[in-house]
């Protein structure tokens, strides 16, 4: 005969494996069917964006709200990042004989990663969640389905504009915080390793390529484009009250951070992979 | 042989819903519904709590896919009014109520729309005409949470009704409100039946709604219609879920 204590729904681990693998399935099958809605958006998104189908009244005003919101942070976060860099390498490089190429480094860093991903990463935490909050209310509170009746696209009239309004105003804010992020490079390897800005300037000049620029161009046009999207799917598809509002907007954060990474990746590949 | 009788023409069916099954999740909430609306006339659904009334206006609407069953409206005229009013809270009462004519219809749902392209200065004279229908005068530049939860109500109801709609849905219009407001919006729902001689459907738990609004009478129990008949019926009925509900007895095939 077994003996009951030993069988496996009575053991202490079971519950725990069983939680375990719950939670996983649970999880990954709540993140294929956001992934697969938000493809399935797109398909509507994307041809409207490119027939140029969008109602302009809006989108003045959401480009507004994207760069005042989110500027300020995203110019701050940039020009430390570009002086932390500049304090870690200039006494070190200036000590090897290489400080004729601190400015060449900074702007390396600053324009191809740090400048699209400090502003993403504003836009998200500015943006991405206020869209998120601002879109589950209104599918909480039965508003998404009143704009349905009355035969007006949630998809056309809500996040048409902000998709707009992200893919323009991440580039011409990433364009700001990279010119501010290796400014403060200068200044921090002027003061500290008495680098002189001309030289400095001279060498971001020599190093940065037509390349660079159009990489971090195009990887903000795709951040700008996964943040709202994302931050729409996530809004537009929530269930529950205030709770579920609050879980929605997280949620919208995270998922915005790790498609920006794992995306950040993939076109850093496309780009400079095969060197 | 020829007859002088006059003729009488059988009203017309706006709405036909049959053998509608929808689920959740396994939870099989309507089993099998058929239901006719005509013109003119305003169909109550009534059960409790639970029993798939919602779900059967939101799938005549449009807003949940059925699983098997045919639902055919007459006229894609049709509007919804929802039971918190659901405004746009960013929008003033004017633009609410003209939404659907300010913004771009969505043409993927192949609905046409009465009126399109208006200039401003006809909306805002369509929009005045229908607040006025609803007794509101002079808030057009008032924002939602400016008014009382009776006005956002009868805003919605402008909001609903300003492209002539031929079929209306309601989703407990009466429900939160005191029994004089509730009253004012049954009369609105008789008054929008007969000016727009409109096919309503009207999903309420108020007794007043039922017995001062409804033409006929649809009782929905786990999924089912048990009962469809007139007021007066509800009163003579021995159907034994609709003399249950008539009574808000305890005794009865009615169980949670």
């Amino acid at each position: 005969m077994v003996n009951p204590a030993l069988s496996p729904s009575q053991s202490t681990w079971f519950p725990l494996t069983r939680w375990f693998f719950v939670t996983l399935a649970q999880k990954s099958q709540g993140m294929f069917w956001t992934i697969g809605t938000a493809v399935n958006y797109s398909r509507t998104l994307i041809p409207c964006l490119l027939k140029g189908r969008v109602s302009f009244k809006h989108l003045f005003g959401q480009t507004a709200f994207i760069g005042v919101d989110a500027l300020g942070i995203a110019l701050v976060m940039t020009t430390f990042a570009g002086m932390v860099i500049a304090l870690q390498i200039s006494k070190e490089m200036v000590k090897q004989g290489a400080g004729n190429y601190v400015g060449a480094l900074v702007a390396m860093a600053t324009l191809r990663e740090l400048a699209p991903i400090m502003t993403a990463v504003a836009v998200i935490s500015m943006v991405g969640s206020a869209y998120a909050a601002e879109l589950s209310t209104m599918q909480i509170t039965k508003q998404i389905d009143a704009m349905r009746t009355l035969h007006v696209s949630p998809l056309r009239y809500l996040v048409l504009p902000r998709l707009l309004a992200g893919i323009v105003a991440l580039p011409l804010m990433t364009v700001i915080t990279t010119i501010s992020g290796i400014l403060g490079g200068m200044v921090v390897s002027n003061l500290l390793a008495d680098i002189h800005p001309g030289v400095y300037l001279d060498s971001v000049w020599q190093q940065v390529e037509y390349k660079d620029v159009f990489s971090t161009l195009t990887k903000s046009v795709v951040f700008g484009y996964l943040i709202v999207v994302l931050s729409a799917t996530i809004g537009l598809n929530t269930k529950g009250g205030a709770k579920e509002v609050g879980t929605a907007t997280t949620q919208a954060v995270v998922w915005s951070f790790l498609a920006i990474a794992v995306f950040d990746y993939i076109l850093t590949y496309l780009f400079y992979g095969s060197m | 042989m020829s007859s002088y009788l006059p003729v009488q023409h059988a009203p017309k069916t706006l709405i036909h819903v049959k053998d509608l099954h929808k689920s959740f999740n396994g939870n099989h909430v309507l089993r099998g519904i058929s239901l006719d609306v005509h013109e003119k006339e305003v169909m109550c659904i009534i059960g409790i709590s639970g029993c798939g009334k919602s779900t059967l206006l939101r799938c005549i609407s449009g807003l949940e896919t059925s699983d098997a069953g045919e639902i055919h409206l007459e006229d894609d005229n049709f509007t919804m009014v929802f039971q918190y009013s659901a405004l746009f809270d960013s929008l003033s009462v004017y633009e609410n109520v003209g939404f659907s004519l300010l913004e771009e219809p969505d043409e993927s749902t192949g609905t046409t729309r009465r009126f399109q392209n208006l200039p401003e200065a006809e909306v805002r004279r369509i929009v005045e005409e229908k607040l006025r229908l609803v007794g509101l005068d002079g808030i057009e530049d008032k924002f939602p949470n400016e008014l009382s939860g009776g006005m956002q109500k009868r805003v919605s109801f402008a909001r609903a009704i300003v492209s002539d709609p031929k079929i209306i849905l309601y989703d407990e219009p009466t429900a939160g409100l005191d029994p004089i407001a509730s009253t004012v919006i049954e009369d609105y729902i008789l008054k929008l039946r007969d000016e727009l001689e409109a096919a309503s459907v009207v999903v309420t738990h108020q007794h007043s709604t039922i017995h001062r609004a409804a033409d006929r009478i649809c009782l929905l129990h786990e999924g089912r219609v048990q009962w469809i008949g007139t007021p007066q019926e509800l009163e003579r009925t021995d159907n034994p879920y609709a003399r249950q509900f008539a009574n808000a007895s305890l005794e009865g095939p009615l169980t949670d």
